[in-house]
């Protein structure tokens, strides 16, 4: 029946979707006021140790590209609204990681100026990401 | 000449405003006068070449004292004379601006302003510097009476707003670059006015990591803001809490014991590895030189894995405490120290050819944004940006702290102050780098790790200078007796160097402003620190990537 054949296609065609979204998400960064630790841990996944390319995630600039928004630092006043202006850019489906104890929970710097803003998903909470935990290449 | 005839030579240069000396520590000399002799003191103090401004600390010395108290910290050498002036801390605390003799200053005057209301008549900049735009006047976080509720955001009012250009020949083009900072993402905003190719102004704006640490370290206890000062920034995180380690230590007239002043060294040397590595790699990338940054990066997983054995972290290793350090070398980590450091040194000494001769990178490099060694004076430059251009800034070998008396570093210099200098001299000061881990590695001296401290600390002031891989940091700290102290200001290394970046883009095309910017090796969020360029014409907005890839294209031509 015809209904049949277009569920199979849909069906086929979700799925070719979900592979190439899973297979390679785009990721844009911003840095909401962080002190570049993370930031520059998250850089160094790009890099030949660990070359997070391989797996095809690739960190792009613009948010209307990508899949997912990573964020790092506590949310400073300035950097709020521009952080809420890229979550908004992006299309869906789309994901938010916080990297860090700082995004997550302000870290060492709770109860300061900055603000709070909700989050879908979270990274490991440990203070730093730990790149030992990540799959490394041959280098 | 020691100290104290360097200081008496202040002195004298002083005496006809001086109305109160004050020796605070054995290298300061505090001289107590009013702003009106404020200019006349300054211009002496530089006309005699004593020293350089190496910042200015505001304090809020409490609603019951009612005064406001400036500093202006002139460093020559390990001497430091700070010209002192209080005020009345209602809306009457007027200084004279010095930015027109000493152009760091302008920075240092901006962030008095706004965190504690001085006012600077001849300052003719009211826009904000590190405080948002939605933030109220007449409201200044670093006062003793401030409160956070005071701060509510003004209505109708972005965080940040682009600052208004005023109109440049009829028309001005603008490429705000920010807060999206090239590779590595540190926010910041710029502005530069352009006619046609050519940069004919520059304007900037900090703020976006703006944190309020100096504030939250009045209510946090001397250990607890250990940990918070090692977060001011993830890439010098060491010297931040090295500075401030040594300080409090000199306020308990305490010393760490010296296998943990050369253990501090130690990885203060590992440090500068991995950010001067880290920096290659971030100005290649702006260059368009991908293969160097990936290359670069590669190679300084080795650091990164040496300070993770050493100290238990990759980034943020909080090896000081207050009294000396928490990690120790043994013969596994020695070992490991070494053999790191000589495949470091073989791949540094490559790159160093390739900076120095690879003709694509030259084109971005050589003979841009050079800087004489007069104007790194002028512009009160610091690190290697300021050594590139012959002018030795470092304070591991002006005023050694430390284990610095026992295991020395010289100071690489370079004369041509054009950024392939400044490639040049960061990758050859981290081959003296390597040979001084070296030595101490083998002789480490032997004894305890720590010393005690006490819980309160003494009353009394200090200031801490640090050589970063960025240049000098500089800490004040006072204490009043407590657990907590009563004020600390930092002044990092890259809120003097923008000041270069702003005037060296003025003349240049846009296209190489990408690589000015790399090449002072801006730590934003040490600062804490926005790019717009305006073009007769029309009013743009260009995004970091877009004006990286042009400088690209624009070189491929």
């Amino acid at each position: 029946m015809n209904t049949n054949k277009d569920q199979v296609w849909r069906k086929v065609i979700d799925q070719v979707r979900t592979w190439a979204r899973m297979n390679s998400i785009w990721a844009v960064h911003f840095n909401s006021g962080s002190c570049n630790g993370c930031d520059i841990e998250i850089l160094a996944t790009l890099t030949p140790r660990y070359d997070v390319e391989r797996f095809g995630i690739k960190l792009q600039g613009s948010p209307r590209h990508a899949d997912v928004l990573i964020v790092t630092g506590p949310v400073t006043r300035q950097a709020r609204e521009r952080l809420i202006r890229t979550y908004e850019q992006m299309p869906e489906p789309k994901f938010v990681i916080s990297v860090g104890s700082c995004s997550i929970s302000g870290g060492v710097f709770e109860g300061l100026q900055l603000r709070r803003l909700s989050r879908r998903s979270h990274s490991s909470g440990c203070v730093y990401p730990r790149l030992s935990a990540a799959p490394r290449s041959h280098h | 000449m020691n100290i104290e005839q360097v200081l008496a030579q202040a002195e004298g240069l002083l005496a006809p405003w001086n109305k109160e000396t004050i020796r605070p520590e054995s290298n300061r000399l505090d001289v107590v006068i009013v702003a009106d002799d404020l200019r006349a003191a300054v211009t002496a103090l530089h006309d005699a070449h004593w020293g350089y401004l190496s910042a200015i600390t505001g304090m809020d010395l409490g609603t019951a004292s009612g005064q406001l108290e400036a500093l202006y910290h002139f460093c020559n050498g390990p001497a430091i004379t700070s010209l002192r002036i209080r005020l009345p801390r209602g809306n009457e605390a007027i200084l004279p601006s010095i930015a027109d003799i000493l152009p760091p200053a302008s920075f240092f005057e901006r962030e008095m302003q706004e965190m504690l209301g001085f006012k600077f008549s001849g300052l003719n900049i009211s826009e904000r510097l590190f405080l948002p735009d939605d933030w109220p006047e007449n409201v200044y976080p670093m006062r003793a009476d401030f409160t956070l509720d005071q701060a509510a955001p003004v209505a109708g009012r972005h965080a940040d707003e682009l600052p208004e250009q005023g109109v440049v020949g009829g028309n001005t083009f603008v490429i705000p670059i920010g807060p999206q900072h090239p590779a590595l993402k540190e926010p910041g905003h710029f502005e530069f006015t352009v006619d046609g190719e050519i940069v004919t102004a520059a304007r900037m704006r900090l703020g976006y990591a703006h944190r309020g640490i100096e504030k939250a370290a009045e209510s946090r206890n001397w250990i607890q803001n250990l940990y918070l000062f090692e977060r001011v920034c993830g890439i010098c995180s060491h010297t931040h809490a090295l500075a401030y380690s040594l300080g409090v230590e000199k306020l308990a007239q305490v010393e760490a014991p010296p296998r943990a002043q050369a253990i501090r060294e130690l990885v203060a040397g590992l440090e500068r590895v991995h950010s001067h590595l880290l920096w290659l790699g971030v100005a290649a990338h702006e260059a368009g030189f991908d293969t160097l940054f990936m290359y670069s990066w590669r190679d300084r997983e080795t650091v990164m894995n040496l300070l993770e054995q050493i100290t238990g972290n990759r980034v943020n290793y909080s090896a000081n405490l207050l009294g000396g350090v928490k990690c120790d070398i043994g013969a596994e980590q020695a070992k490991a120290i070494k053999e790191g450091l000589t495949y470091l040194e073989t791949r540094i000494r490559h790159y160093l050819e390739v900076v120095t001769t690879d003709v694509m990178f030259l084109n971005r490099t050589r003979g841009i944004g050079t800087i004489s060694f007069a104007e790194a004076v002028k512009f009160g430059l610091l690190g290697p940006t300021a050594r590139a251009s012959g002018l030795v800034r470092d304070v591991r070998t002006e005023a050694p702290y430390g284990a610095y008396t026992h295991f020395p570093v010289s100071s690489v210099t370079e004369t041509n102050g054009d950024l392939e200098a400044r490639c040049v001299v960061r990758l050859k000061e981290l081959l003296v780098s390597c040979f001084t881990m070296r030595t101490i590695v083998d002789n480490l001296p032997e004894g305890p790790l720590t010393t005690r401290m006490p819980r309160k600390i003494p009353a009394g002031e200090t200031i801490s200078r640090i050589e970063a891989p960025r240049g000098e940091l500089f800490y004040f700290i006072k204490s009043n007796g407590g657990e907590t102290p009563a004020r600390v200001h930092i002044r990092t290394p890259s809120l003097c160097n923008w000041v270069s970046v702003l005037e060296k883009a003025v003349g240049r095309q846009l296209a190489d402003v990408p690589m000015l910017i790399a090449g002072m090796d801006p730590c934003f969020s040490c600062n804490d620190r926005l790019v717009t360029v305006a073009r007769p014409g029309s009013r743009e907005t260009w995004s970091w990537s877009r004006l990286r890839e042009y400088g690209i294209e624009y070189y491929k031509r």
